[in-house]
């Protein structure tokens, strides 16, 4: 099998596993209950917390621990104090738990305001500068485009919204978190939204990093876990399990990035070449674990499925709109044509993959390609 | 809501059988049989009356037993009974619940009484004349219409009970399944074939169904499409098999051998061909399809015509004279319409050349066919095809490789 989905999901590390199989077996008591099994588990998740802070360089932030970075975001986005005739800037193009969500809050009169993005992927920052005034409360991008790979210039948007105090800084890190340094204290973001499932760690685990002296209401009402920030028992296994998953994906993030790097150099030296494929955004502002390309004239489904018959996964565009035909809300914000949208792949390298594996997979997509345009009109 | 313990089921052409008939009650019987066991899962009885079947049973039948027996072929209608003792001063008061339960307080009604106990004191037209008079003192606001009513209400009188109804189920009618043959129906995901087995259903035709699955070039969806599609053609057939028949492979190597205005005739041609060797393995005694006439290129009196010559089973095809229009509103009735109309990857129009042939060459044709033999990868292609049960409750029972 040769798996280049890693955008989507990856295999979970086996010492990370083993950590939550372990703690599943043995911390099975409630982490909020009096007695001295409880107590245990509190320590171990507030040791958890901080290690995470820790290595997120923010130390004094809080950190809320959620079901997934969807829960996270709508969490924050949701939550925020903010009302009718505030203005929130956002990027079209993200993933759709940012999306959604910043769009439902013009049901309460807020203003929810897109600003665009460049050829080369990147958030358009001069539109950002344009829109932004007195009455933005509210600004929010993904680190890195789950999509296109396009690494956000974050800090330059950090340093654009100081002069805005009472604007809100959201960051969805999700695809950012064991691919680039996350170092919140030096980007500035306010909030971030991470989670474990794509850094070889368990899936039902997420995290929301706030700044010290945020305040946000919670989505969750109950018992008032986690500072009443998210009522619900805490899950120590996964809590656990996610604190080792980024411990060991920082311990090997760069040796991992030159990997990738690599791997990512030499399908682009393979494929550019062929007629049908284009690579959509350069390397220069993409994180090499992410990569875009369109085959014209065969619909990406037909593509992914041959490839499948071979074991090879990849995706088309993204593995949350596979089943949206033709349309793709997200290459449409990209400014991508509508009629091109079916013909978009995403590779996404991780890990695990080999130069081997990249070899075939680049082979065996030319051959198909050639074989396909022979007979499909 | 009334529940109903007894059933009365109307054969439809069954009168027409002379000597088959015995053969053609069994045949429903077991259909009824196979239809209760699936639904209704309580003891009953089933009797042949007067040339048409009664079901008793202690526990009431549901609603969805009540139309899973009402959509067997061969039926006309299915009437929910109340049996009453044959006391006539207790015969008002179950018609007045029978009225009482259907929607609205103002509409018209007739009662018509058929007297099967002969020597029973009074009359039908007594009975159905004071009971008509006793509905109207208690329900002033129903109204009489002897000519079109909205509810008539049926008392049979025969030696024992009375009989009671007010509603019926419409049933197919034709002949049970079962009593004309065995068809491969090539299913497609369209809303032709599904129309055209329903048809056949009627006509007494059991049926294997076979779907060509173009993957890699069409995905998962297609096939669960045709599997649903395939669980509401089960419950006119007392349950069925579905083959789904890899075929992507074979489609490819076609479209790279021949001409491509050809590539849509030849495709049909070798699904055909595959039909043929399953309905030999199968011992089937003919092909089913969809087609109407001039509907698309594939289906040109000339393709039509070079396909047949190349089929060793006759090929059945009764949407031949209809138009789309009526297709699509017969697919309402038949259930199929909703699952029908979702958008689906096609593989025969994803290769559709531009302009594909209407009227082929028979050189080429046969050209084609005798430098192509494909029978080895169409065997292949059966030997690898999953084959799914459905139970006539329209569930998946079993899945299997057909080899």
């Amino acid at each position: 099998m040769i798996y280049l989905d890693n955008a989507a999901s990856t295999a979970i590390d086996p010492l990370v596993l083993d950590v939550m199989v372990d703690a599943l077996k043995k911390h099975f008591a409630n982490p909020s209950a009096a007695h001295r099994l409880g107590k245990i588990q509190r320590k171990l998740i507030d040791e958890a917390r901080s290690k995470f802070l820790k290595r997120l360089n923010a130390p004094d932030g809080q950190l809320v621990f959620t079901s997934s970075a969807t829960e996270a975001n709508s969490t924050l986005l949701l939550g925020l104090d903010l009302k009718s005739g505030d203005e929130v800037l956002y990027n079209k193009a993200d993933h759709p738990s940012v999306v959604q969500a910043v769009e439902s809050l013009s049901d309460k009169g807020i203003q929810v305001i897109s600003v665009g993005n460049r050829d080369d992927g990147l958030w358009n920052i001069n539109e950002l500068s344009e829109k932004l005034n007195a009455k933005t409360r509210l600004v929010c991008l993904c680190h890195v485009n789950n999509q296109t790979g396009s690494l956000q210039h974050v800090e330059r948007i950090s340093k654009l919204l100081k002069a805005f105090p009472d604007c809100h800084f959201h960051l969805d890190g999700m695809q950012a978190l064991g691919k680039v340094e996350v170092d919140l204290s030096r980007i500035g973001a306010d909030s971030y939204s991470v989670g474990a499932h794509k850094i070889y760690g368990p899936k039902g685990i997420g995290a929301l990093y706030l700044k010290e002296g945020v305040k946000i209401s919670p989505l969750l009402l109950g018992g008032n876990q986690q500072n009443g920030l998210r009522s619900s028992t805490e899950n120590t296994p996964l809590v656990l399990a996610f604190e080792k998953a980024f411990e060991l994906i920082e311990a090997k993030r760069e040796k991992i990035y030159a990997h990738c790097e690599k791997l990512n150099e030499m399908i682009r030296e393979m494929l550019e070449e062929h007629a049908e494929i284009s690579i959509t955004y350069k390397n220069n502002e993409t994180v090499p674990h992410i990569l875009m390309m369109k085959v014209e004239g065969i619909s990406s489904d037909i593509i992914l499925r041959h490839m499948e018959e071979e074991e090879i996964y990849l995706s088309s565009g993204s593995a949350c709109s596979s089943k949206i035909k033709g349309f793709n809300p997200v290459l449409h914000a990209l400014g991508l044509p509508e009629k091109s949208h079916k013909f978009y792949l995403r590779v996404s390298l991780g890990q695990h993959n080999t130069e081997a594996e990249v070899e075939k997979f680049c082979s065996y997509l030319i051959e198909t390609i050639d074989e396909l345009k022979g007979f499909l009109p | 809501m009334i529940e109903y313990t007894t059933l009365a089921l109307l054969v439809d052409e069954l009168w027409l059988k002379g000597k088959n008939r015995g053969s053609y009650f069994r045949a429903l019987k077991e259909n009824i049989e196979l239809t209760l066991k699936a639904w209704h899962k309580k003891k009953y009885r089933l009797v042949i009356e007067a040339q048409r079947f009664l079901i008793r049973s202690e526990t009431p039948f549901s609603d969805e037993t009540m139309k899973a027996i009402a959509r067997m072929p061969g039926l006309q209608e299915l009437i929910p009974v109340r049996e009453i003792p044959l006391d006539y001063d207790r015969l008002l008061e179950p018609i007045l619940e029978e009225l009482d339960s259907h929607d609205g307080e103002e509409f018209t009604f007739k009662v018509e009484t058929l007297r099967s106990f002969k020597k029973y004191p009074k009359n039908s037209m007594e009975i159905s004349r004071h009971m008509g008079h006793l509905i109207l003192q208690a329900r002033p606001k129903l109204k009489v219409n002897v000519r079109n009513p909205q509810v008539q209400v049926n008392i049979r009188v025969l030696p024992e009970h009375f009989y009671i109804s007010t509603r019926s189920i419409k049933s197919p009618g034709g002949l049970p399944v079962g009593t004309n043959g065995h068809l491969i129906t090539m299913l497609s995901g369209g809303f032709d074939s599904p129309v055209a087995s329903y048809l056949m259903s009627k006509r007494g035709c059991t049926q294997t169904f076979v779907f060509f699955y173009a993957y890699p070039f069409v995905g998962e969806e297609v096939k669960d499409k045709i599997i649903e599609l395939a669980k509401v053609l089960a419950t006119y057939q007392s349950g069925c098999k579905l083959w789904i028949v890899p075929f992507g492979k074979v489609q490819k190597k076609i479209a790279k051998t021949c001409r491509e205005t050809y590539r849509t005739i030849f495709f049909r041609k070798y699904m055909v061909d595959c039909s043929n060797l399953l309905c030999e393995r199968l011992e089937a005694d003919a092909l089913l399809t969809g087609d109407s006439l001039g509907q698309v290129s594939s289906q040109t009196i000339g393709n039509i015509s070079l396909v047949d010559q190349t089929s060793r089973y006759p090929i059945l095809r009764p949407l031949i004279g209809f138009n789309k229009k009526e297709t699509i509103a017969l697919s309402q009735k038949v259930g199929t319409h909703d699952i029908s109309v979702i958008p689906h990857d096609d593989a025969c129009s994803m290769f559709a050349p531009k302009f594909p042939v209407i009227r082929p060459k028979n050189d080429y044709w046969h050209e084609y066919i005798e430098e192509n033999d494909f029978t080895e990868d169409l065997n292949a292609a059966l030997d690898q095809a999953e084959v799914f049960r459905i139970g006539v409750n329209g569930m998946l029972t079993s899945c299997e490789i057909s080899e």
